[in-house]
């Protein structure tokens, strides 16, 4: 045990003058804001989690039957299957700290000596962290590895998780930014008995060496018309701050061309880029292949094994950082197509191929999207304290949410990828 | 010390501490009796939270916070060597500073009793000044073999570890029999020239309360 510092321990001027204390102010260092709950909470995608064995949402994926008649002729009428439904279950997410009343009651008493509500402190740290993870997970998936059960082409188990856009957008064919290849959503078997209605197909910018390209202005058009082909007005974009870097360097460029289109500044408080009605904006959780090398943590090469819980991790134990993965080998008719070859979906994935994710950029029109939070209050950033029965002052300090994000309408947004600034 | 999870890790498990409690009044350099680690305290860890604690370099297992003996060698306090319940290795019944001081294993102690594994390397003057340390108890833990690597000339996993001089440990043979100094079973191959860590399922170590 150490000695004192000093013999005498305090002199002149620390008995006579105490430190400048700001009290209640702590500057954040370590999160950051989650735009996208905000987003969507004002584009109004949350509804209430009333309860139920899980969330069922309805779909029509077929025509019934019609052709040009010759007056008097008999037809044969049949019918069809036309509809079915996708079930999404509730996720549990809880975060925790452990707490003793000794040192958050009696040290940090409330009075002149108390600097900052250490209690307080911890509260608000847990609901940032749950914001967090929400966030984070919002854009990945909410399924078991094909290891665990899931479906083939899943490779990490996420089952615990919000299920997500990368899940939801997808075609069952092309990966998503994290390699994945997702046949299922909600129970759906994508290109099985409902066909390809419940399809979401990316677009890759990259090259056909996988490796990243630039995002374009006809890019931007044609995603923008596979979704108007679909009857889908894509209202909201977002991208990690690299990618809204990517979009304002490439509009910005030939805005000389056709300015009006460009218009840069805040939408609800976040940077945004207006691209014909569909406001982009940046979120620094986003999945990205730039943004691990800035948040705190990520970059463990240049500074270091993180400290514990410096880093940015998900519901699941991810980070943001995408990493390179390898294409599926597509086929064409039933037949493999050359390693290199663009997938015969239209995605511009070339087959076969070691792709670099890079940026991804996330457009959708929030109807497609749920937030479905409990509206049990005790499962809604409840802090619940659970005593720790043979210790005199140590206690388990509980703040848990029951939600889930997922998409329930896939050809209403897609995922754009492979670009960079 | 019941089984539970310390309230509050002031830096993370490798970390060799100058107070039981892990805080330190920087006036007066005595420890903050409250609010952070005690001695005693073990819990057990998943393999995601080993790695996420200790710098990515533990493994699942139980892990301990104890004081380092004042009269340890600090030498052969290292990253994957033995240590050694004092009181209990020593044969003492009165358990006397209790099971959570550990000690060096060349003290001339009962080496089979109780051992444990040391977590990271501390100076002569920590040991000195006092050093409170997580050590490991059960699980999958990094151990370290004898200078110029393990006797068997093909170890291979499954392999049965001993403890050996200076707190290193050997593997003899393939797989080896059980004798009272065994610690474990290879979970990764050990080198046989030379000394290194690997990785070693901790057995026939039996808890002990206190």
């Amino acid at each position: 045990m150490g000695a004192p510092l000093y013999d005498p321990q305090y002199n002149d001027v620390e008995v006579a003058t105490r430190e400048a204390i700001r009290k209640n102010v702590i500057s954040e260092c370590f999160f950051v804001d989650t735009p996208l709950q905000d987003i969507l909470r004002r584009y109004g995608v949350v509804e209430d989690f009333l309860g139920g064995s899980g969330m069922v949402e309805a779909y029509n994926y077929a025509r019934l039957q019609g052709m040009a008649v010759t007056p008097g002729q008999t037809i044969t009428v049949t019918r069809n299957q036309i509809a079915s439904a996708a079930k999404f279950y509730e996720k549990a997410y809880a975060v925790f700290v452990q707490i003793e009343d000794f040192e958050l009651d009696v040290i940090n008493r409330a009075g002149d000596t108390q600097i900052i509500d250490q209690r307080a402190l911890l509260e608000a740290n847990l609901v940032s962290q749950m914001n967090t993870m929400l966030e984070m997970d919002g854009y990945r998936h909410g399924q078991p590895s094909a290891a665990n059960g899931g479906s083939s082409g899943v490779s990490d188990d996420r089952s615990k998780s919000s299920n997500g856009f990368f899940e939801g957008f997808s075609n069952g064919v092309d990966p998503s930014p994290d390699g994945n290849v997702f046949t299922l959503t909600g129970g759906v078997t994508r290109n099985g008995a409902t066909g390809q209605a419940y399809n979401s197909t990316p677009y890759y910018c990259g090259q056909s060496n996988g490796n990243a390209g630039p995002i374009t202005y006809p890019v931007l058009t044609n995603v923008v018309a596979q979704l108007l082909t679909l009857n889908a007005k894509a209202k909201v974009g977002i991208t990690s701050p690299f990618g809204w870097a990517a979009l304002v360097n490439m509009l910005r460029a030939i805005a000389r061309v056709d300015q009006q289109s460009i218009k840069e500044g805040t939408d609800f408080g976040w940077p945004s880029i207006d691209f014909f009605g569909v406001k982009m904006y940046a979120d620094p959780l986003c999945p990205s292949g730039k943004t691990w090398n800035y948040l705190p943590g990520g970059n463990t090469a240049a500074f270091g094994t993180a400290a514990p819980n410096t880093n940015f991790v998900d519901g699941s134990g991810n980070t943001t950082k995408l990493l390179a993965y390898t294409s599926p080998t597509y086929t064409s008719s039933g037949t493999p197509v050359a390693a290199g070859t663009a997938s015969p979906t239209g995605s511009n994935f070339p087959s076969a191929t070691t792709i670099q994710p890079s940026e991804t950029l996330f457009l959708f029109d929030p109807e497609a999207i749920k937030l479905r939070p409990t509206a049990e209050k005790s499962w809604f950033f409840a802090t619940k304290i659970k005593e720790i029965p043979d210790n005199v002052s140590a206690a388990n300090m509980f703040q848990r949410l029951a939600t889930n994000l997922y998409v329930y309408n896939p050809r209403h947004g897609l995922i754009v990828s492979g670009f960079t600034a | 010390m019941p089984l539970q999870r310390n309230e509050f890790l002031p830096q993370d498990l490798v970390t060799v501490y100058t107070s039981p409690s892990g805080l330190i009044d920087t006036r007066t350099g005595y420890a903050y009796v409250m609010g952070g680690l005690i001695v005693g305290g073990y819990f057990d860890l998943t393999e995601q939270e080993a790695q996420n604690y200790g710098r990515n370099q533990l493994h699942a297992g139980r892990y301990r916070f104890v004081q380092i003996d004042s009269g340890a060698t600090a030498s052969n306090i290292v990253q994957g060597s033995i240590g050694l319940m004092k009181a209990i290795a020593s044969g003492a019944t009165a358990y006397s500073g209790g099971v959570n001081i550990i000690t060096s294993y060349d003290k001339g102690l009962n080496a089979a009793v109780r051992p444990v594994v040391f977590l990271a390397a501390v100076t002569a003057a920590q040991v000195t000044a006092g050093a409170w340390v997580f050590v490991q108890e059960l699980g999958d833990a990094s151990v370290l073999s004898k200078s110029g690597g393990v006797t068997n000339a093909t170890p291979a996993v499954g392999d049965i570890i001993n403890s050996v001089a200076s707190g290193f440990v050997d593997d003899l043979a393939t797989p080896g029999s059980i004798i009272p100094t065994t610690i474990g079973v290879a979970l990764s191959a050990p080198s046989h020239t030379a000394s290194a860590l690997f990785r070693c399922l901790l057995e026939n170590v039996p808890i002990i309360q206190g």
